[in-house]
């Protein structure tokens, strides 16, 4: 022990970063920290933890936690078809198509979802007839998601060298095969780590789907919590419920990023 | 291989970088272009391999002219194998499948097929051992012998070469010169771009300099080196061949 010396914690010096095998017990030596920092405050102000009347909503808990998963899975499938097509808009040689992308992307990310959910739902959603709230939900979370999916995909496709798609054009492949087997592939594995990044963003930002009446789990969550006059006791399950979706993908993003360091 | 280039013009933007280029019929195996940098040789590689269209003029050949629509140029660029300075071979597919993709994707060779040619292409020229490697396993010098085998892998008409040694040390380029020299041998046409004057003479019939745009000199590969043409051709060759 006393034989290694100290290092700068940032060293550029290569060091052993195989951080993998560690990552899970330092996540949850942060989550017992953040139980302790919880348990600590709430006992200074003698919170009286009472778990009962949340545990009778325990099937509306679970019914909300699953109209989440089942919203992101929908948002996750349209809202990559959406980044694709943006994507693609953004390098098409038409002018207006490229306009028309750049327009939707700036929109997006210069606005609050809280916004767009308001303005999409109450203004065009009611107006084009889609009464359906959730198909309305996850049309608009994915028009969200997709703007950035669209930024994330392009600069993947940008990041592959001319050189490759000189090569294929050589060869010659038509424009659909070089996207489909030099462009998009290579690109794939270039923003597959900022893709999963983005799919934990809206599952979390699915949340925000509650204000217009989505029975999801942020909103089960708050209705439980009137009903029984609680308050941490259902917004806990909450903050756990979400972690359990995005802990696998926040995982899953870094075994991606590090077999992509070493990968030939 | 018959080829003729009559007038071509083409300009990036303003710049014009082949100016009214002709040559004189050309009926060879293996022709070598040279010319100082920027003269204009990999545009007209370009031009040749069907990706780059002339703003005027003409290609022929073997008699038959080039097209001038996408659609066409497509098929035209199917049966030409190009292999460029560095960087050729597909980054995330290993050499067999840089082999068979093409032939697969693009010819409509039955994938078994297609990997026993590729197979029996990197057995002869001694790269088996390194079929299952991606590019970046591979040396400069395997990567593009990989690369030349798979422009022949597709049975082109005409095999085009930009430098393909320049960014390789001596000995690999040696190699790759070799598997050139072989193709030649075997009655493959080639275009080559090179600045190794040595192997130009020793495997090209026919030599073009290309200077601003236009070829300046053109000669039988033996009478290039013992009487360069012109007077910018022999500056051209005394300056390489300086050291
Ligand atoms: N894609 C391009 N856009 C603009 N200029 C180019 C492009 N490709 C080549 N050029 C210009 O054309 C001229 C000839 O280039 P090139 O054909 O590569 O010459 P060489 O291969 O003989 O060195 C150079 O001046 C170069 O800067
Ligand atoms: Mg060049």
């Amino acid at each position: 022990m006393g034989s290694r010396s100290w290092e700068f914690p940032l060293s550029l010096t290569p060091t052993n970063t195989d951080s993998q095998p560690r990552l899970i017990p330092w996540l949850l030596l942060g989550v017992v920290l953040v139980a302790g920092l919880f348990y600590g405050a709430l006992h200074s102000v003698a919170y009286v933890w009472d778990f009962e009347a949340v545990w009778q909503y325990r099937q509306k808990f679970f019914t909300g936690w699953w109209v989440t998963i089942r919203l992101a899975a929908a948002s996750l499938v349209l809202s990559t078809l959406f980044g694709l097509l943006t994507a693609l808009a953004r390098r098409s040689s038409r002018a207006p198509l490229r306009a028309a992308a750049l327009g939707y992307v700036e929109l997006v990310r210069g606005t609050p979802l809280l916004v767009q959910i308001l303005l999409l739902y109450y203004g065009v959603a009611n107006a084009v007839g889609m009464d359906n709230r959730y198909v309305a939900g996850v049309v608009i979370l994915s028009l969200f998601a997709g703007a950035y999916i669209g930024e994330i995909i392009r600069a993947g496709i940008e990041s592959v060298p001319g050189s490759q798609i000189e090569s294929a054009r050589a060869l010659g492949f038509s424009d659909v095969q070089v996207y489909r087997f030099v462009i998009l592939p290579q690109a794939g594995r270039q923003v597959l780590p900022a893709l999963t990044g983005q799919f934990v963003s809206l599952i979390k930002d699915s949340s925000l789907l509650c204000i217009i009446g989505v029975e999801e789990f942020t909103l089960s969550a708050r209705q439980i919590n009137s009903n029984t006059y609680s308050t941490l006791e259902s917004y806990l399950p909450l903050a756990f419920g979400y972690l359990l979706l995005t802990l696998p993908l926040s995982l899953f993003t870094a075994r991606l990023e590090e077999r992509l360091r070493y990968a030939a | 291989m018959r080829l003729d280039l009559n007038h071509l013009d083409l300009s990036f933007g303003e710049t014009p970088v082949l100016n009214g280029l002709s040559a004189d019929p050309i009926d060879c195996g293996t022709l070598a272009l040279i010319g100082p940098s920027g003269g204009g040789k990999s545009t007209l590689l370009r031009v040749i391999a069907g990706l780059l269209i002339p703003d005027a003029g003409e290609i022929r050949l073997d008699g038959d002219p080039l097209p001038k629509n996408e659609d066409a140029l497509r098929e035209y660029r199917k049966r030409v194998g190009t292999v460029f300075q560095s960087y050729n071979l597909f980054l995330h597919l290993d050499a067999l499948t840089n082999l068979v993709l093409p032939m697969t994707v693009v010819h409509g060779v039955p994938p078994i097929e297609a990997e026993s040619r590729a197979m029996e292409l990197l057995e002869r020229f001694r790269l088996t051992d390194h079929a299952y490697k991606r590019p970046r396993e591979l040396s400069g010098g395997q990567q593009q012998r990989v690369a030349i085998l798979r422009a022949l892998a597709i049975r082109p008409r005409l095999v085009l070469l930009d430098e393909p040694t320049s960014a390789l040390d001596p000995e690999m380029a040696a190699q790759v010169l070799d598997m050139v020299a072989e193709l030649a041998d075997e009655g493959i046409p080639v275009i080559l771009v090179t600045h190794q004057l040595a192997f130009a003479k020793s495997a090209a019939d026919t030599i073009c300099f290309l200077h601003q745009g236009r070829i300046q000199a053109q000669s039988s590969a033996d009478e290039f080196f013992t009487h360069p043409p012109t007077e910018a051709s022999q500056r051209f060759v005394e300056t390489v061949l300086k050291y």
